[in-house]
């Protein structure tokens, strides 16, 4: 009798051993722990201070408040926190927050106190580096988590029926896939008053779930003919409970390896559209709208490089995970799946 | 006589082949199944048998509703199959289970075999966990497996440890008739006899009726009450099984008998085998279906398409050469 292996620690140990696996890993930890912990590493409060004999916690503090769960206690109440004398308080590393502006001190280059430099409004790059990684972790996995909701849903509806459902859908598949994803979302942006980050996520997730909802239809269609889904068939179960319980983690495969593909497009059309300018509101900094300062301030080059490498290695990253997860999960499968 | 638990009637199905048109019309048609008509009495076990291809294991398909029919009724306990609403249906589908003769694709590998086994009884609405805990057990046992076999995959079970689960999964809800498709077939002969005596212990000790789908001459003699032969989509010759064998009439049906092996190299025996092709179920030849392939065919199985007539107590068959 083989020992007993559940299908997720089968992929775990096969990922362990794949070199792709690990040069993915080794670029996605610490993105995903600048993302987790961003205002620990960079903030303009300090971690603790003392403040007429009293001990305030202010960047841990400050995180509830933001979220609305706690209020600044009386003492620090609208304190400007960079007036604290040094030897009163423990900062973070990087002792400011990415919208800080200092007009004071525009376009520096990297240096000892803001190291990577400094845009044309006195805000620090490395701030906005490490919270643009939230950025846009959060936008690739919303984004993509939508989109992998109703491509599922569609393409197993799809799948599962056949017939005029089957047709009626796949013709919607086509319409999606005519239209540029990128010139529909610059159009659709256009008649939001009020850009917001989780627009963008809306409408890149909106748009990008024709990808998994072919993946999702093929494998429907295989799996649907065979004799265990009759057999639930046969014993009275619903469409729902047969879709969703028997066939779909039998499908998951290509469906998983789409996903984290698709994280990387979706990072990358964020970019694309904070270059541009478009959608995301102007007190956010992400990745592409310090690349789009660049623009402007072309002797900068700090502005160009630092979020283009970030850019470049976290869809890097995503696209080896992909191709690792798709080895692992399935070797057959090598050469049918784009990336992108 | 009490009434048939299972009544089928000029069953048929049809599937579209060949290129459609614009709007994905066919007008070729595959006759899978073609009128096929047959009763089954509570607790009898009926076998369906013939070639691959001859629509044996759609007719058990038809009847379980699983595929949609062309024409025909399945009447079950004098209910309406083909018509019965979701409800009915639902209904319905606790009285009929199936056992499939693939043992490796007929249970979801990515499922526990407790859960697999259990499933049936939360379709069917028993919402008490100790009972449907309760009941697994006691199928689990009857079949002969342990329970620490709830906790497993299908992948760590030999084919006929997996038969059996099937087994206990289609006899979960106490159906009152089994339709088992070929579910030996795939297993090594030493396991057949095994999974064979414990469908027939269940059977008695449940009262079940069983449409035994083969193709195994020799083991269906054994074990069943009636035969039925089926050839291209219809049923040449249905008797009772010692009738059927003692004293074959379609010579297809004794084609078949020919062709069963006997254990016994020293034995002579005058056979006679079949020769040429299947027509093809697209394309049908006017008259009689076995036509070219039957050693005692005459002029008038070239225009006149038999049908299944009485021939003596309980023995239809469907051969010219038995009529008048």
């Amino acid at each position: 009798m083989t020992a007993r292996v559940s299908p997720a620690r089968d992929l775990w140990n096969r990922l362990r051993h794949s070199g792709t696996a690990l040069s993915a890993m080794f670029l996605l930890v610490p993105l995903v722990f600048c993302a987790l912990f961003a205002d620990l590493i960079a903030n303009d409060r300090p971690y603790t201070m003392t403040h007429q004999g009293e001990r305030y916690f202010p960047a841990f503090r400050g995180m509830l408040v933001d979220v609305g769960i706690s209020q600044w206690p009386s003492g620090v109440a609208g304190m400007d926190f960079s007036r604290v004398p040094p030897e009163a308080a423990v900062w973070p590393p990087i002792p400011y927050r990415p919208s800080g502006v200092d007009l004071m001190d525009p376009l520096a280059p990297p240096s000892g106190s803001h190291w990577l430099g400094t845009d044309n409004l006195g805000r620090d790059i490395m701030a906005g580096m490490v919270h643009g990684a939230r950025i846009s972790l959060t936008i690739g996995i919303v984004a993509v988590g939508l989109a992998t909701v109703i491509g599922v849903i569609l393409g197993a509806v799809a799948g599962y029926f056949g017939g005029t459902t089957d047709l009626l859908i796949n013709r919607l598949f086509e319409m999606m896939m005519a239209i540029p994803t990128f010139f529909l979302i610059i159009t659709v942006s256009a008649f939001v008053k009020e850009p917001s980050l989780f627009y963008i996520m809306a409408v890149i997730g909106l748009t990008g779930w024709v990808g998994i909802a072919r993946f999702t239809r093929n494998e429907f269609i295989k799996t649907r003919a065979v004799e265990y889904v009759t057999a639930a068939e046969a014993l009275g179960a619903s469409p729902a409970r047969i879709m969703f319980l028997h066939i779909l983690p039998n499908a998951m495969n290509p469906i998983i390896v789409s996903v984290v593909f698709g994280i990387a497009g979706a990072i990358l059309v964020e970019s694309g559209l904070s270059f541009l300018g478009i959608g995301v509101p102007a007190d956010v900094v992400t990745w592409g709208s310090i690349l789009n300062e660049a623009r402007g301030n072309t002797f900068a080059w700090w502005l160009a490089v630092f979020p283009g490498c970030a850019i470049f290695m976290t869809v890097l990253a995503y696209n080896l995970l992909g191709e690792a997860m798709r080895d692992a999960l399935d070797p057959k499968l090598r050469g049918r799946m784009k990336s992108g | 006589m009490s009434r048939p638990l299972l009544e089928v009637n000029g069953l048929s199905k049809h599937f579209p082949v060949g290129p459609g048109g614009l709007f994905g019309k066919s007008h070729k048609q595959l006759q899978a199944v073609d009128g096929v008509s047959f009763s089954l009495m509570p607790g009898e076990l009926l076998s369906l048998v013939g070639e691959s291809g001859c629509g044996k294991s759609t007719t058990g398909r038809l009847i379980l509703r699983l595929l949609q029919p062309t024409a025909g009724s399945v009447q079950f306990d004098g209910e309406d199959v083909l018509t019965a609403d979701r409800h009915r249906l639902k209904a319905l589908r606790r009285e009929m289970q199936v056992i499939f003769q693939d043992p490796y694709a007929s249970l979801n590998p990515r499922m526990r075999i407790g859960t697999i086994l259990e499933e049936p009884l939360v379709v069917h609405g028993v919402s008490d966990k100790e009972e449907r805990r309760r009941r697994v057990l006691e199928l689990t046992a009857q079949v002969g497996l342990t329970e620490s076999a709830l906790s497993r995959f299908p992948h760590e079970f030999s084919g006929g440890q997996r038969q059996r689960i099937s087994i206990a999964r289609a006899l979960m809800l106490s159906p009152r008739l089994i339709v088992a498709d070929e579910p030996v077939s795939s297993l090594d002969v030493s396991i057949q006899a095994q999974v064979i005596n414990l469908v027939q212990d269940l059977r008695e000790a449940y009262g079940l009726a069983i449409l035994f789908i083969a193709h195994d001459l020799n083991m269906v003699r054994h074990i069943s009450d009636r035969v039925a032969v089926m050839y291209l989509g219809r049923i040449v010759e249905l008797a009772d099984t010692a009738s059927l064998y003692s004293s074959p009439r379609h010579p297809y049906t004794r084609a078949l008998l020919d062709a069963v092996c006997v254990p016994d190299p020293t034995v002579k025996r005058d056979r006679q085998l079949l020769t040429g092709d299947l027509p093809s179920p697209v394309d049908l030849p006017p008259g009689c279906r076995f036509q070219t392939r039957c050693p005692e065919v005459i002029d008038r199985c070239r225009s006149v398409d038999p049908q299944l007539i009485q021939v003596g107590a309980g023995h239809q068959v469907a051969c010219l050469l038995h009529e008048g």
